[in-house]
């Protein structure tokens, strides 16, 4: 008996130099491993754009239900993602969301990422409905997050979906380039065959005529 | 049908398959459900042969072929799988994707686009191109209510070929030529049609989207529900697209025999009624002067206390009930069971008033033929009508008839749509629509130009009633011309199968007493009746014009027609009720209006909106006024108790449209929290009233009606099916599971109508605007 | 503004055809001609005189490269940009005559004089490259051929230097083959008289 006692004092002993596996949280906290999956961030582009463009291709693949999404268009007074179509609300449910990362892998432009925020808790669970605002990483800062690591290496030479960018196809850049297109200069308007009646026309429906 | 065709037998894929000869490839294989991708093809249009989306390899053709414009011969061999067929697919897609800029992320079409889906299922993985792609300024307005993005178009056609041959309106046209090809706008041409919007139904791509549509969903959020449009009394068959709690657009969901598979933009994109936030979510109460919210119970027992005591002080006939044009089959019939059997009044009606000739025994005014049977028609008159804003679908179908060479002619007051492609085109003053109607009988008669022995019989009977109504008189009247009145006339009585058209609204005109009578007559005379392509007919107003009378919303007949007198429709529906129907005729929507009773119950109608002041002060007068409706109509606003209820979309039900078609409306939507459908509301009222009602489901009250009204016999949710049965219904036959099946006749009979006609002669009704429901 | 004498030119012409929008082609030309190019009044008067809708006649106004929309030089040089030109070198030309007559392409040079245009293709592939002048076909149009061409039109001679030769330009009579615009004179050379 008194053998099986010390057997076990033995096994604490030799525990006893060697670092523990806890930490005392909230002080100390635990380095996570880079592809941990926690809270959503949506990113930005350097000029400060959104990256988001409202597509819904997250709410899709979530098998939770747990993005909501209302689009609206840019406008020139008020560009809010380059193209036509930003997220005028984009709210993500965390009592839904089971962290699986699907909707990092469906996003053409890398706009949301899974970070490793996960410090996650309220009284209050309408709390726990992430607005846009909270989402969204402050202005100034353009991180590409943790996509960086899930990324693979695009190999030489794969087919382009897009002129003037080479490499891989992931989905990231050659689309967020054709959904950001409306930055890029457009042909003369060559509508109705002659300008002047392409006027005329924008005259009718009330448009603003350019140069004007 | 009759006739037999001539078959012609191929293969394809291996699989043998008979199609009509002259089909066309693409036909044969969607009859063996064999997809053949198309973009510039359209089932419903000419082949163009522009895309080459379409190839299928040919056994002994030298080159792949396309499915959209070959047609098929006897013996032949078609593979749409062989590698030639996949390389080929491969390249013209390719080509397709050189200039698109695949901003699907953003595109209103990404979910739904037939270029995605044929790139994904036949398209090459990436693309050899590697130069810049064209790029536009994006988007331009072609109209209202459609934008362009040209960097998306394929240059397919359809809309171009929509708007040029098929609505024959000005609209979209092809730009330039090659690879400069887009599609354009004439600013001197404005594309304002009211069917623009199948353009961007058909659209293939991204290129044409709705202003009112844009980025407020994709496809996959939509919860899509067949049913049918409650715009207007046509009953396009639709898809409700519902996006968590609000309609966002109605697409066409093809019904050959209705819609021939357009939409009108009012039925795709005039659904903010429905959306409206000021729509009540709670009964309301009136006390101290103000309406304020209460509980359903609370409501439905103060609307059963309150007409029991209007009852048992001033009897039965000093209550009313106003019931609406726009509600379900199940509703109207709940509505005036509940006012017969349950108050024991037939004071009974709806916003039309009565409804000329629906006199004890004869058929309704009903449209004869159908708005399929115009395509045969060799003439269609349109007399005081205005399809193109009233019936779009209708106007459509009678351009489909110009194409096929009807001649039309247009005899409206004002300005048509119609009158650039017509035969002929007669104005008049308006309100006279009744003396032109008796001046073409008064030409027909005295000519001698009836055809056939029962034309010469009428003819005979109704020389004399229409002997003073001489096209001078007519010209004198109503401004109209007499040569030109003639010639229509002799047209008319000449057609190979005429179709005369009038309003609903111009029976109520001064002139329009007689008018449904006399139109019937016109087709009676000259033996245009009772055969495809022929008839006569009103066109109504709302979606469920014609159901609420079926159903018994008129004071003076019963559901079915039937005279509120007649002691075996009181054996037999008293019987079904238990209960005593009252057997004199009630008090009708503008004797209701003008302080005849005391309380009045109205369902989704809003007589104060078109009211005189007279009947304004009658509806204040009135001791209870209940109100079931969306929002705070004119006359909510004056009601004692106003019940929420819910739009066509949020509830099960059954519409007759114009043509007598009676087809299931499918709830596509949760009710908006607090609002019951009118159906529910009127079951919680007769329980309160403690008459027992145990309707679980509006297809339990379509089962009922099946078995009490002989109009409706044998009428059950599922014998509607997907698209509609037309009365008068033929007898039944079992199908082998021993389920009662029920089929349309596509017109009715001179039998039908001919003990109508001669209770015709009915003078009475006042000019009452037909009304919308949450207009 | 289309003169009720045109407008009756152009239903003469109708008349003689079973269906009047038969006469669509030659009613604009002769709308052109009024006009100088064909403006919204004369698409108007086209469409009412073959009872057409105006939005069609604008289509084919559109399609046709023989029709301008506005106001051209006194010579408008159309060059053709399609495929088979393309191969053989227009570009080239198309910035030679930029460079030459100091214009874009769209555009009219100061005195007006000159219109130089791209258009879609002029049907004669074999010939390529090929341009039109006021409606004269020039082919297998070199560097040199085009400095010829306007040294012609500038001292106000005709297109071609026999009238019916229309496709022979004054330098490839001579016994020198010139380099196509493309580079490539063989062909050309075995073709030259």
């Amino acid at each position: 008996m008194a053998m099986e006692m010390l057997k076990g004092l033995g096994t604490t002993l030799k525990e006893f130099g060697k670092k523990p596996t806890t930490v005392s949280y909230p002080e100390e906290k635990r380095q996570l491993p880079p592809r941990f999956r926690g809270r959503h961030v949506l990113h930005r582009y350097e000029n400060g754009l959104e990256r988001c463009v409202g597509c819904f291709l997250c709410a899709g693949a979530c098998p939770a239900d747990a993005i909501y999404i209302e689009a609206e268009e840019n406008t020139d007074e008020q560009r809010v993602s380059p193209g036509e179509r930003y997220a005028r609300v984009f709210d993500v449910n965390l009592l839904r969301c089971i962290f699986c990362g699907y909707c990092e892998q469906a996003c053409p432009t890398g706009a949301i990422t899974l970070e490793n925020i996960y410090e996650l808790a309220s009284t209050h669970p309408e709390d726990l409905v992430y607005h846009k605002e909270q989402l969204l990483e402050p202005v100034g800062s353009a991180t590409r997050g943790s996509i960086v690591d899930w990324t693979p290496t695009p190999p030489e030479a794969t087919p382009t979906p897009l002129p003037g960018r080479q490499g891989y196809f992931d989905g990231l850049e050659a689309s967020a380039a054709a959904v950001g297109q409306g930055d890029m200069p457009a042909e003369q308007a060559v509508f109705l065959g002659d300008d002047l009646s392409g006027m005329e026309h924008r005259r009718r429906l009330g448009e603003p005529e350019e140069g004007e | 049908m009759a006739e037999q065709e001539e078959l012609v037998n191929l293969t394809i894929d291996g699989q043998p398959v008979s199609v009509p000869k002259g089909s066309l490839i693409w036909a044969a294989a969607q009859k063996l459900g064999i997809e053949i991708p198309i973009y510039c093809y359209h089932p419903k249009m000419d082949p163009l042969g522009a895309c080459r989306m379409c190839f299928v390899e040919v056994e002994k053709m030298p080159k792949l072929a396309t499915a959209c414009t070959t047609t098929v011969a006897e013996g032949m061999v078609v593979s749409t799988t062989s590698a030639k067929v996949k390389k080929g697919r491969a390249g013209t897609l390719e080509f397709l994707l050189i200039n698109h800029p695949l901003d699907c992320p953003i595109c209103d079409k990404g979910g739904e686009c037939d270029l995605q889906d044929f790139t994904l299922r036949y398209g090459p993985g990436g693309s050899r191109f590697d130069l810049n792609k064209r790029h536009f300024e994006k988007p331009i307005p072609v109209s209202e209510n459609i934008l362009l993005d040209r960097e998306r178009c394929i240059a397919c056609q359809r809309c171009v070929r929509f708007t040029q041959t098929v609505a024959m309106e000005n609209g979209l046209v092809m730009e330039q030529r090659g690879f400069r090809i887009e599609v354009g706008v004439d600013p001197a041409a404005p594309f304002d049609s009211i069917f623009s919007g199948n353009v961007v139904e058909m659209c293939p791509v991204g290129a044409l989207t709705a202003k009112n549509y844009r980025f407020v969903t994709r496809p996959w959020e939509l919860k899509k529900t067949p049913s049918v449009c409650g715009n207007c009394s046509v009953g396009c068959n639709v898809r409700v697209d519902v996006r968590v709690d609000k309609v966002l657009r109605q697409y066409s969901r093809t019904n050959d025999a209705i819609d021939d598979g357009w939409l009108c933009d009012r039925g795709r994109w005039d659904l903010d009624w429905i959306n409206d936030t000021e729509r009540l979510r709670t009964p309301l109460i009136r006390r101290d002067g103000q309406l304020q919210p209460v509980s359903w119970d609370e409501a439905l027992r103060f609307v059963a206390e309150r007409l029991r005591a209007v009852r048992d002080q001033r009897g039965a006939r000093a209550i009313g009930g106003i019931g609406s044009t726009h509600t379900t089959n199940e509703e109207a019939y709940l509505f005036q069971k509940l006012l017969r059997a349950g108050l024991g009044t037939n004071n009974v009606d709806h916003a039309h008033g009565r409804f000329p000739a629906t006199e004890p025994g004869a058929l309704p005014w009903a449209w004869s033929d159908s708005i399929a049977g115009l395509e045969q028609a060799s003439h269609i008159v349109l007399l005081g009508a205005d399809p193109y804003h009233r019936q779009p679908i209708v106007d459509l179908r009678i351009r489909k008839a110009i194409r096929a060479g009807a001649r039309v002619y247009v005899v409206t007051p004002e300005a048509n749509r119609l009158d650039r492609l017509v035969a002929g085109v007669i104005r008049y003053t308006a309100g006279h629509t009744g003396t032109l109607a008796r001046a073409l009988l008064n030409i027909i008669t005295s000519d001698g130009l009836a055809r056939g022995e029962q034309g010469a019989q009428r003819a005979a009977d109704r020389r004399a009633s229409v002997a003073q109504e001489t096209p001078e008189r007519a010209a004198q009247v109503a401004g109209v011309d007499a040569d030109a009145l003639r010639e229509l006339a002799r047209e008319i009585a000449g057609a190979k199968g005429a179709v005369i058209l009038y309003d609903e609204a111009a029976t109520l005109e001064p002139s329009g007493a007689t008018l449904a009578a006399d139109v019937l007559d016109l087709a009676l005379i000259t033996g245009n009746f009772g055969k495809p392509g022929a008839g006569a007919g009103p066109l109504l107003a709302d979606n469920n014009s014609l159901g609420a009378r079926d159903m018994g919303l008129l004071p003076d007949t019963l559901p079915g027609y039937r005279p509120v007198g007649d002691a075996a429709a009181h054996a037999a529906l008293g019987g079904a009720w238990l209960a005593t129907l009252p057997a004199e005729p009630g008090l009708s929507y503008t004797e209701m209006l003008s302080g005849g009773v005391k309380a009045l119950y109205v369902m989704g109608a809003n007589p104060a909106r078109d009211a005189t002041p007279e009947q304004l002060a009658a509806l204040d007068a009135l001791d209870f006024l209940v109100v079931q409706d969306l929002t705070l109509t004119e006359t909510a606003q004056r009601a004692t108790v106003v019940l929420p209820a819910v739009a066509y979309t949020e509830k099960d039900g059954s519409f007759t449209n114009t043509e007598r078609c009676v087809q299931l409306v499918r709830r596509a939507m949760q009710p908006l929290g607090g609002a019951k459908a009118d159906w529910e509301i009127l079951v919680g009222v007769a329980r309160a009233l403690g008459l027992g009602w145990t309707y679980l489901s509006p297809a339990e009250i379509l089962s009922e009606i099946g078995r009490t009204v002989p109009l409706y016999a044998g009428v059950t949710r599922r014998s509607l099916g997907a698209e509609g049965v037309r009365w008068p219904f033929a007898p039944g036959e079992r199908t082998p599971e021993g389920r009662a099946t029920i089929t349309g006749s596509p017109s009715i009979t001179w039998q039908m109508l001919a003990e109508g006609v001669a209770r015709a002669q009915k003078p009475g009704g006042e000019l009452i605007a037909p009304r919308g429901r949450g207009e | 503004m289309i003169t009720e004498e045109v407008k009756a030119r152009m239903r003469e012409i109708c008349a003689r055809y079973p269906d009047p929008r038969s006469g669509t082609l030659p009613c604009l030309h002769l709308a052109q001609e009024a006009e100088g190019y064909v403006t919204p009044d004369g698409i108007a008067a086209v469409s009412e005189v073959t009872g057409t809708k105006i939005d069609e006649v604008e289509s084919v106004v559109t399609f046709y490269s023989m029709y301008d929309r506005a106001p051209t030089g006194k010579y408008a040089i159309k060059v053709c940009t399609s495929i088979s030109c393309y191969l053989r070198g227009c570009d080239g030309l198309m910035e030679h005559f930029e460079q030459r007559l100091g214009i874009q392409r769209g555009q009219t040079t100061a005195d007006g004089s000159f219109t130089l245009q791209g258009v879609e293709c002029l049907a004669a592939c074999g010939m390529a490259p090929v341009l039109q002048v006021n409606g004269e076909f020039v082919e297998n149009v070199t560097t040199a051929d085009a400095d010829a061409l306007i040294e012609r039109l500038k001292r106000g001679e005709a297109v071609a230097a026999q009238p019916g030769a229309w496709n022979v330009l004054p330098s490839k009579t001579g016994a020198s083959a010139q380099q196509t615009a493309a580079g490539s004179g063989s062909a050309q050379t075995g073709k030259a008289k």
